[in-house]
């Protein structure tokens, strides 16, 4: 995996990458996990009304 | 008449909550896996295939992200102030929804150019951060979503919440070029340290690849993530409808 | 319909004389926010001469913004702001009415007391006149956009806060021709181009934001 060595720069390119992955991933947990939690809440309240 | 008539049918349809939740739900896994699919051929292309810069060495290959990055801040606003004035002309709920959800990825991504063209600046210039005329107008941009965003949290009804926002984000919409110009000018009156100069009218194919492609696969994630988010959020608003209990039901 | 506009203005400007305080404390604000800046620095004349204009700009974008809660907060709250959507007459029209009382009891006092101000920084002449001029084409765009953004948090609690978020971007470029207009008069070159495009900036406020601002308020009135 020698290419993917940057010589100097290696800090500041995976930096920025790992920002880009973070972000990216970060903006999919977030609307994933509140909608399964929005549809367990609503099962919740649709035992307890009937 | 008839094309009319199907037009009016497309459009209920298109805005029927229910019916945007299926065909979005259908649509993301393929759009996601475009995406992904796209997504590892562009960092491929930038980190492997491109060729070593003549003047910036390994750097620049930061380009590969940060500029699609920057893009998509600037593409999004314009979808936001699109479907916000949708929403304000035929108050589609839907509008709003799409309106709304796409500030925070618009901020992301403007978090993002901004973070890498700092993460830039060190090695090349020397410096976390130059007052250039495109990170300034991009962190304008960056307030601008913050504002969007904290606006329709203050707002309780969410209904007015969104035709609030849609009237802020339509006046930032005016407020862009103006934003960008002046910052031009003003950078270019004080000519710093350093001048950001990657726009080579002719750029290696090598290179330009892999950006373009990177670009694509940013819209791709910004379509998913909006569709996650609507659904999420359409979830929310609509929780007490009979399609949403059903569908609570059938997961 | 120009009857309803004048009067409107005359009650706002009329209120204001009544109620000293809406004029006097924004202007004590500039005042001593511009004074605190030689007191922090020290008597550098050469320093402060720098930067007087920016002080003095950035001191009026606050004090701006600290006096648009007058414009629309009172009549919000006894009903007047209801009354004037049921008028016959464009609310967008109205409001202008308001904005301009706005200015004559905010911005024209601010621009009457920067010679004052000026001569404190140790401000050249030339360059005063400049600053003069910049503050006449800017404050009026100031009080339009930040018209919209009170129009839209008047209704809210923590409105003061977010309203700052939501218009210092917007008054930015205002403040960059502004002071780019002035450090080209320090240089002595000329400053036609930044005072165009003031100019130009205040011909799209006054045209578009009053539009914004009629449907901001009737989102607040909801």
């Amino acid at each position: 995996m020698e290419f993917l060595d940057f010589g100097k720069y290696n800090f500041y390119i995976w930096a920025s990458y790992g920002l880009t992955f973070l972000v990216l991933i970060f903006n999919v947990v977030l609307p994933v996990m509140a909608r399964k939690k929005q549809l367990n809440k609503i099962k919740r309240q649709n035992y307890l009304n009937q | 008449m008839n094309i009319i008539q199907s037009i009016k049918r497309l459009y209920h349809q298109f805005a029927s909550p229910p019916y945007f939740y299926r065909i979005s739900g259908m649509w993301l896994p393929y759009i996601m896996g475009l995406f992904i699919i796209l997504f590892g051929y562009g960092l491929y292309g930038g980190l492997v295939t491109a060729p070593t810069d003549y003047e910036q060495g390994e750097a620049y290959r930061i380009i590969f992200v940060h500029v699609p990055a920057a893009w998509m801040s600037l593409f999004i606003y314009m979808v936001m102030a699109v479907a916000g004035a949708i929403a304000l002309i035929w108050r589609m709920k839907l509008a709003e929804i799409v309106m709304i959800c796409s500030a925070p990825i618009g901020a992301s991504f403007t978090f993002l150019a901004l973070a890498t063209g700092s993460i830039w600046g060190k090695p090349m210039w020397n410096t976390w951060w130059v007052w250039d005329a495109r990170l300034t107008s991009e962190l304008l941009l960056l307030f601008l979503y913050l504002g969007v965003m904290a606006l329709y949290n203050a707002i309780e009804d969410k209904r007015t919440a969104a035709r609030a926002v849609a009237i802020l984000a339509l006046v930032g919409v005016v407020n862009i070029p103006v934003i960008h110009y002046s910052v031009e000018w003003w950078n270019t009156l004080h000519q710093g340290p350093t001048v950001t100069k990657f726009d080579k009218p002719s750029i290696h194919l090598s290179m330009l690849i892999p950006l373009l492609v990177m670009a694509v696969a940013f819209k791709l994630f910004y379509i998913g993530n909006l569709f996650m988010r609507v659904r999420a959020e359409l979830l929310l608003r609509e929780q007490k409808s009979k399609w949403v209990k059903e569908l609570a039901e059938q997961s | 319909m120009f009857t309803a506009w004048s009067q409107i203005l005359k009650r706002d400007l009329l209120i204001a004389f009544r109620r000293r305080s809406e004029i006097i404390h924004p202007l004590i604000f500039f005042v001593m926010v511009i004074s605190l800046f030689p007191l922090a620095i020290g008597d550098d004349k050469v320093l402060l001469q720098k930067i007087a204009p920016a002080i003095i700009w950035v001191t009026a974008l606050l004090a701006t913004m600290l006096s648009l809660d007058n414009l629309f907060r009172s009549d919000f709250e006894d009903g007047s702001l209801e009354q004037m959507t049921l008028l016959k007459v464009p609310l967008s029209l109205l409001v202008t009415a308001k904005i301009t009382a706005h200015w004559l009891i905010t911005g024209l006092p601010l621009i009457l007391i920067t010679p004052l101000l000026a001569v404190l920084l140790y401000l050249p002449g030339e360059t005063t006149w400049m600053l003069l001029l910049t503050l006449l084409l800017g404050t009026p765009t100031l009080s339009l956009i930040g018209a919209v953004g009170i129009a839209l948090t008047v209704a809210l609690r923590q409105g003061g806060v977010i309203l700052s978020l939501l218009i210092l971007p917007l008054y930015i470029p205002v403040l960059i021709f502004a002071t780019l207009a002035l450090q080209n008069t320090v240089q002595g070159f000329s400053a036609e181009a930044q005072l165009a495009m003031m100019l130009a900036i205040l011909v799209l406020a006054i045209t578009l934001a009053p539009f914004a601002i009629a449907a901001a308020l009737k989102v607040s009135l909801n």
